[in-house]
């Protein structure tokens, strides 16, 4: 019995990162329109950058601020240089720029901080509560804790806040918005910025508990992209829901003996969820105001 | 408009800046050969061996045990057993006497030779996952041909090593070693990267174009199958052999691995380590795991290995992995009682790949006491001082002072190459393939470095393995300590399950 | 579709013989060679993405996936069956195009960013879970790379770079070379409407569906072919050349080749193995390889989005003299030549092409479809847009035969503006304003005429509002109706549910007395429905000429795969379809603007162009949305009269518009609609005196001196 329990246990901080980067993913969809494939990347280098300030004599105290900062400053620079200039074209295309984004800053970690994996400073204690035979770490949990601290936070910032209806208001009707006084690519670069951060911390926490390497930690972007699809790209809610599903499959399919021998069958099951939801929620494919979704 | 003159200071800021990119920029120099400065000819004769004295040639008696003495400023290990007729320094090539000291050599003798060169390639890997313990691999080559090469080389010919990155991914490797094999390159020693070499054997490659490959870290086992090829260290089934019968000498009785099931030598090991504990205890192991390498988290498979083993877990556990690999799934494990599940109760032996520092300090507290595994004689404790063991550490420092000289796969580079060279030299000035061949299926090569090695039958050199500990003190390592058995023997060598 | 079409024979000729040539130049080493084959895999690779992502606006981030298939289908059957080269390129492909139609099946549901992530899903799932299975992988190494037995006479050992560099390339410029055919054929006008604007596309005839599924199936022939030349140059593949950022590396490849462009894509593909060979002759720049896809994808999608593909037209445009004479000459020549080969060729039978415009299939593909029993191509139409409905129509319009039949009375009963240039034979006369067509025998009573549109008692909802209540209309042939009502009277909602745009909660679209209310904009363009667009759904970087191309798809009999073998049959049909739109433009007199590029026309102008597609495509019942808006009043009049003729050439219309004044001194017969309810109907003198309708317009009961319409809406 307690077998059972402990897989969904051993799934929350995967749940918790999942949570925290599809969340991200969502603000920046809809204040943009785009999906920022780059979303890891935007993870990756903040808990590069942690990992050599610390490395370098300063407390994790003081590095996990500024690395966070860094994942803001990293979303608005991607939004500035490989997104905005591609608005004319059309959403497909700005995702294609993200994707060039993800390219050069997974090549650039490597040639910096060499491409073999590497352990990430700690940023809760060591220790763990033991549950039953098993237990889990101080990290995982402090991962899913922060993470909910998150989600709380978006939620107040987008729901209650002015800034927060601006960035909802503004992909939707952006000419509607500006009319209203509120200027459109702020509310966006706001959104951008606000995914940075929240990728950063996601990417630090992440990095502390299992392994710091430029491409792995650039990937948890499609998992994650696998979860704000499930929970319809649109909501909040829906990305925490599609977060769950994503991490207790990772949890659970390995308990279940006849999936285990199956390498990669939770994946399988993902993304066949994925297409399942993608494809009942797709629209007819004509509607009056299309236009081509060309490059 | 009338045009502003030159701001000096304007350009100097310019200078200053592009100097700095250029400094930031600047990664480790390539690892071409350094040319030695003042490289003269010949040397005169005496203890550096290269002069074609006979009584060089064999050296001094090997048959004493321990630490043996030799020469200052000598590479060490003499090549002992049968000297070849005809190689008394000096050989006969088409009629034409040879020496072997420059202008006397012959010059062009085979392909990728010329009177003061020997051309040298290898793949070796330098990014991607195999980097994390590969990855300083170009060092102990690079040191063990400086050293010969201030010496004025081999029978007057410098050495010249071309070393490409191959990621260790399998089909770029083996592109890398055909395109070598269509170059002026006489011979492949070392090849750290282990999966484009397998490829090129099993393309033939090798085989067909006849070149010398000599010096392996014989992880994987096409490497003991192929007439070109000679691997210099204990093989991962030897290694995972030897460490199940010592834990089975300690009264382990409940076995279990997890291995890397993507690259090869995960799987080859794990099967190796099946089929003996089978053989010995008369069950499978307990638990056999394998998982994929560079995920970023294994709580499933870690749940799944420790219910096999069961509640008190198993006696003894090997870990098949790569470094970054292991310590994500030593992070994946929780404690349990003051102790990390997913480790022996008895023992816990990592191989060869987990014989690093790096990787036991990103480890830490739960990988104290654990036992890692080598074919080498790595500079810990009384083996430091031992004289080639001091050398290998003065080589390769010297290339990179920070190198981490327990791993040992750096070692085995080192090592590698000097078997390599040792065999160039028995050679002599006239340097072909068809000789170096021939020299090395009859040579033996002692040296501090590791046991005797030799190639017969089975081409398993290296067949015995000895163990360190890695010992830390309040949860951060300190150091490797010895392991108190030195080196056992292979209990079936020269078997290569299928996998 | 490009300026410097007319020279490309000449740049394709040097082209071959600098690949026939390169093995043997002498600079050529063995890793040179070795490169020039992982050119020709990345360039196949990047043909495929060319046709679907370029020309059809799929964005695939999945690509790898459908690559490792091909390679790991070509493992089995070399280490399982000993199929040789060529034959396990077909098998790759044969692969690569199933697993690509299923990822299909979804793209048909999702479009635009949910595409680019099911695609990039795919490649996810293929890496993580298909290419780790070992049933897949086991044979991931290939025993034999060679054709024929050593020692007979055709034997290529492939293993030999060399014999493999012809391979390769060989395969290369016939992928390029299909795709080539492809482009310029009806299918690939179909993609280029597809990706344009799927509404207009459908609009034509063109299934949407269909050809969607047909480029990824093409796409993902190519793709695992790409595959094919993998396994068999290296021997050996491993799941890490699959990997999700290979995809993306795909990707890059194509855009920086110009994504619409085959001879961009082949030559970014060679770019990037230069640079892969560069980097490992140099080795102080090993490691900065992996930064520079990335980079050139950046400044391609941020500086220089035509890709490699827009160099050449830009170096003609500073050097382009001197080329342009030699290749001028060079391209006379062989134009010389092939014509005298071409006239010693014996003239073909004609072969059977079935009445045009009946929808039967024709062709390889379709010939084969007729043939399936009947049950199977039930099933088949079970599936959205698939099989559908193949209905009879009413048949197209016989726009050459009409005006012919026009020329007999042209001169005598000609206006006093007298056209100039009338002739004998398919000339045209010029001009319409001299055309005065005699009026058709027809029952005097409008409810004797054979209605063509009938629309009963159609309610339509969004949400809780209802747009459109139980509204009933009734188009009968060769009238014009218009469609009038204030802003938000349900005029775009009805309209749209004779168009196919929307569903009716309630009621029932009959068109040519078939129930067409669930019916799909392309199924009720092939019974015979144009129509035209309010906002203009050209393809704006092609010229005029080409978007009406595109009309002719469905008078156009020839199938798919003669479009890949340019046959007689193709030929012959694509003159009749270019014959067709200098016919409509002549008509329209849009002939001075047909080489032009939409782009740089006029809005007037393209209303024009808009009406003219739908006349092309031999409808018989055109549709008009909104054509005067944007209209001044000088091109409203010509508008008008334009309408007037198209009717009298047999054509049926149905308008909606705002313009009340030009619906009323156009149209037989019109219908009034408010707050989505019939208001009114009848000829336009009834309609505009009724003072309900006037109500409704100026929001009050008429003034005394207000007795109509006049003038509202100009």
């Amino acid at each position: 019995m307690s077998q059972l329990l402990i897989f969904p246990l051993l799934s929350l901080p995967l749940i918790g990162a999942y949570a925290i980067f599809s969340l991200g993913l969502v603000v920046i969809y809809r204040a943009s329109k785009v999906l920022n494939l780059a979303h890891g990347a935007m993870a990756m280098i903040p808990a590069y950058l942690v990992m050599t300030m610390v490395e370098a004599g300063l407390p994790m105290l003081l590095a996990f601020p500024f690395g966070v900062l860094s994942g803001g400053l990293l979303g608005y620079g991607i939004e500035r240089v490989f997104v905005r200039p591609l608005r004319t074209v059309s959403p497909t295309a700005q995702t294609v720029g993200t994707v060039a984004a993800l390219g050069l800053l997974v090549a650039l970690a490597g040639k910096i901080w060499g491409t073999g994996g590497r352990a990430a400073p700690k940023v809760f204690p060591e220790g763990q509560f033991t549950v039953g035979s098993s237990g889990i770490t101080y990290g995982s949990l402090g991962l899913f804790a922060v993470m909910l601290v998150v989600a709380a936070g978006l939620y107040l910032l987008l729901q209650r806040t002015g800034v927060g209806l601006a960035m909802r208001g503004a992909a939707d009707n952006p000419r509607a918005a500006s009319l209203m006084g509120v200027d459109p690519q702020l509310a966006t670069s706001a959104a951008w910025v606000l995914g940075g951060l929240t990728a950063a911390i996601a990417g630090v926490l992440l990095a502390s508990i299992t392994v710091l390497d430029p491409v792995v930690l650039s990937l948890q972007a499609v998992p994650a992209l696998v979860a704000a699809l499930i929970g319809g790209l649109g909501s909040l809610p829906g990305a925490l829901i599609g977060a769950a599903i994503v991490g207790a499959t990772q949890g659970l399919v390995p308990a279940i003996s006849a999936l285990q021998r199956v390498e990669g069958s939770a994946q399988l099951l993902l993304a066949i969820l994925a297409m399942g939801v993608m494809a009942s929620r797709g629209e007819r494919y004509i509607s009056s105001d299309v236009r081509g979704g060309a490059l | 408009m009338v045009p502003t003159g030159p701001k000096p200071w304007r350009s100097a800021l310019f200078a200053v800046a592009v100097l700095a990119a250029l400094s930031v920029v600047a990664v480790e120099p390539p690892a071409k050969q350094r040319e030695a400065s003042g490289v003269t000819g010949a040397t005169a004769g005496g203890p550096q061996g290269l002069s074609g004295d006979p009584a060089a040639v064999n050296g001094p008696s090997t048959a004493g045990q321990g630490p043996r003495t030799t020469t200052p400023g000598q590479p060490g290990g003499k090549q002992a057993g049968p000297v070849r007729p005809g190689t008394t320094g000096s050989q006969v090539k088409g009629g034409k006497t040879l020496a072997c000291r420059a202008g006397q050599n012959g010059g062009s003798t085979d392909k990728g030779v010329s009177a003061g060169k020997i051309k040298l390639a290898a793949t070796n890997v330098r990014s991607g996952p195999g980097s994390s313990f590969l990855g300083s691999s170009y060092i102990g080559m690079q040191a063990a041909v400086n050293r010969v090469n201030a010496k004025g080389g081999i029978c007057g010919r410098l050495l010249e090593l071309r070393l490409v990155d191959d990621g260790w991914e399998a089909a770029r490797g083996a592109t890398f070693i055909k395109n070598f094999t269509q170059e002026d390159v006489f011979a492949m020693p070392v090849v750290p990267s282990s999966e484009g070499l397998t490829q090129a054997i099993l393309n033939k490659t090798i085989s067909k174009a006849g070149i010398p490959v000599v010096g392996t870290d014989g992880m994987l086992k096409e490497q003991y199958a192929d007439p070109w090829v000679w691997p210099v260290a204990a093989s991962t089934v030897t290694t995972m052999r030897v460490m199940a019968k010592h834990a089975r000498d300690r009264g382990a009785k409940t076995f279990g691995v997890i291995y890397d099931q993507q690259y090869k030598f995960g799987r080859e090991g794990a099967a190796a380590f099946k089929q003996y504990v089978r053989e010995v205890t008369g069950a499978d192991p307990k638990a056999y795991v394998g998982i994929t390498p560079n995920q970023s988290n294994y709580a499933g498979d870690a749940q799944r290995f420790n219910s096999d083993c069961g509640t008190g877990g198993c006696d003894f556990v090997a870990m098949l992995l790569d470094p970054s690999t292991a310590n994500t799934y030593i992070q994946s494990q929780v404690d349990k009682d003051g102790k990390r599940q997913g480790f022996g109760r008895l023992l816990t032996g990592g191989a060869q790949p987990l014989f690093n520092e790096r990787f036991a300090r990103d480890c830490g507290r739960p990988c104290d006491q654990m036992l890692v595994w080598t074919g080498y004689n790595p500079p810990i404790g009384r083996l430091a001082s031992q004289p080639d063991v001091a050398q290998y550490v003065d080589d390769v420092r010297s290339v990179s002072p920070g190198v981490d000289v327990n791993n040992q796969f750096l070692e085995g580079s080192y090592l590698g190459m000097r078997v390599f060279l040792a065999a160039l030299e028995k050679t002599g000035p006239n340097l072909t393939r068809a000789g170096l061949r021939a020299t090395m299926s009859a040579m033996s090569f002692r040296s501090d470095l590791s046991s005797p090695l030799s190639w017969g039958a089975t081409r398993f050199a290296n067949a015995s393995a000895q163990p360190f500990r890695i010992v830390t003190s309040s949860g951060t390592f300190t150091g490797f300590a010895e392991g108190g058995t030195g080196f056992i023997k292979d209990p079936n060598p020269g078997v290569v399950p299928r996998n | 579709m490009s300026a410097d079409r007319p020279k490309r024979p000449v740049g394709l000729f040097l082209g071959a013989l600098a690949l026939l040539s390169f093995p043997w130049l002498p600079f050529v080493s063995f890793s040179i060679l070795g490169s020039a084959n992982l050119a020709a895999y990345y360039a196949l690779v990047a043909i495929s993405l060319v046709v679907l992502t370029g020309w059809v606006g799929q964005i695939s981030l999945g690509h790898a996936g459908i690559v490792g298939v091909g390679a790991y289908v070509t493992g089995h059957v070399v280490n399982g069956w000993g199929v040789t080269f060529p034959v396990n390129l077909l098998w790759a492909g044969a692969a690569g195009a199933f697993v690509a139609a299923v990822l299909g099946l979804v793209a048909v549901r999702v479009r635009g960013l949910y595409l680019a992530v099911a695609t990039l899903i795919f490649s996810w799932t293929a890496v993580e879970f298909l290419f780790r299975q070992d049933w897949v992988t086991h044979n991931s190494s290939i025993s034999v790379a060679a054709f024929g037995e050593p020692g007979t006479f055709p034997y290529f050992d492939f293993t030999s770079r060399r014999t493999f560099f012809y391979a390769a390339w060989a395969t290369v410029v016939a992928a390029a070379y299909l795709m080539a055919n492809l482009r310029d054929s009806k299918s690939g006008r179909a993609f280029f409407a597809v990706r344009g604007s799927e509404v207009a596309a459908a609009s034509m005839g063109i299934s949407v569906v269909r050809t969607k599924l047909t480029a990824f199936a093409v796409s993902g022939a190519l793709a695992g072919m790409a595959g094919n030349l993998l396994i068999v140059r290296d021997q050996v593949v491993s799941p890490d050349a699959f990997k999700v950022e290979v995809s993306l590396f795909f990707l890059a490849i194509a855009v920086v080749g110009g994504l619409s462009s085959l001879g961009g894509a082949v030559a970014a593909a060679i770019l990037f193995a230069s640079l892969s060979e560069l980097f490992f002759r140099l080795e102080f720049l090993s490691g900065w390889l992996e930064v520079v896809p990335p980079l050139l994808l950046t400044a391609v999608l941020l500086l220089y989005r035509g890709g490699l593909a827009a160099i050449p037209a830009a170096l003609r445009r500073r050097f382009g003299g001197p080329y342009d004479a030699v290749a001028g000459r060079l391209l006379q020549l062989g134009t010389q030549v092939r014509q005298s080969l071409a006239a010693r060729l014996p003239a073909r039978a004609s072969s059977e092409t079935p009445a045009e415009g009946t929808g039967a299939r024709v062709g390889l593909v379709g010939g084969l479809w007729e043939r399936l029993p009947e049950p199977v191509r039930q099933l088949t139409s079970k599936l959205p847009g698939l099989g559908g409905r193949t209905p009879v129509a009413i048949g197209r319009l016989d726009l050459a035969g009409v005006l012919a039949g026009m020329q007999a009375t042209a001169p005598d009963e000609s206006h006093e503006s007298a056209a100039e240039g009338s002739t004998t034979g398919d000339e045209v006369v010029a001009g319409w304003q001299s055309l005065r067509l005699p009026r058709r025998e027809l029952p005097a009573a409008r409810e004797d005429r054979r209605p063509l549109i009938e629309v009963t008692g159609v309610t339509v909802r969004f949400g809780g509002l209802v747009a459109a209540n139980d509204v009933s209309l009734t188009v009968r042939e060769h009238e014009i109706v218009g469609l009038i009502g204030p802003n938000g009277a349900g005029k775009t909602t009805t309209f749209n549910s004779i168009a196919g745009l929307n569903v009716p909660a309630a009621g029932q679209v009959r068109i040519f007395d078939q129930d067409v209310t669930q019916w799909s904009v392309d199924e009720r363009a092939r019974l015979g429905v144009g129509r035209t667009f309010q906002a203009i759904q050209l393809l704006p970087q092609l010229s005029v000429f080409d978007n009406l191309l595109v009309a002719t798809h469905l008078q156009n009999p020839s199938g798919f795969v003669a479009h890949l073998f340019v046959g007689t049959s193709t030929l012959r049909a694509e003159r009749a379809a270019r014959e067709q739109v200098r016919r409509v433009a002549r008509l329209l007199e849009l002939e001075d603007q047909l080489d032009r590029i939409v782009a740089d026309l006029p809005f007037g102008v393209l209303r024009m162009v808009e009406l003219a597609r739908a006349l092309v495509s031999g409808a018989p019942l055109i549709m008009l949305d909104e054509p005067a808006s944007g209209l001044d009043s000088t091109e409203t009049e010509r508008l008008a009269s334009i309408l007037r003729v198209v009717r009298d050439l047999g054509v049926t219309l149905l308008l909606i518009e705002h313009d009340v004044q030009m619906v009323t001194s156009v149209s037989d017969y019109m219908y009034v609609l408010d707050y989505g309810t019939l208001l009114a109907e009848g000829t336009p003198a009834v309609v505009q005196r009724d003072p309900k309708v006037i109500a409704a317009y100026l929001g009050e009961a008429p003034a005394e001196d207000q007795d109509s319409l006049a003038g509202v809406g100009a």
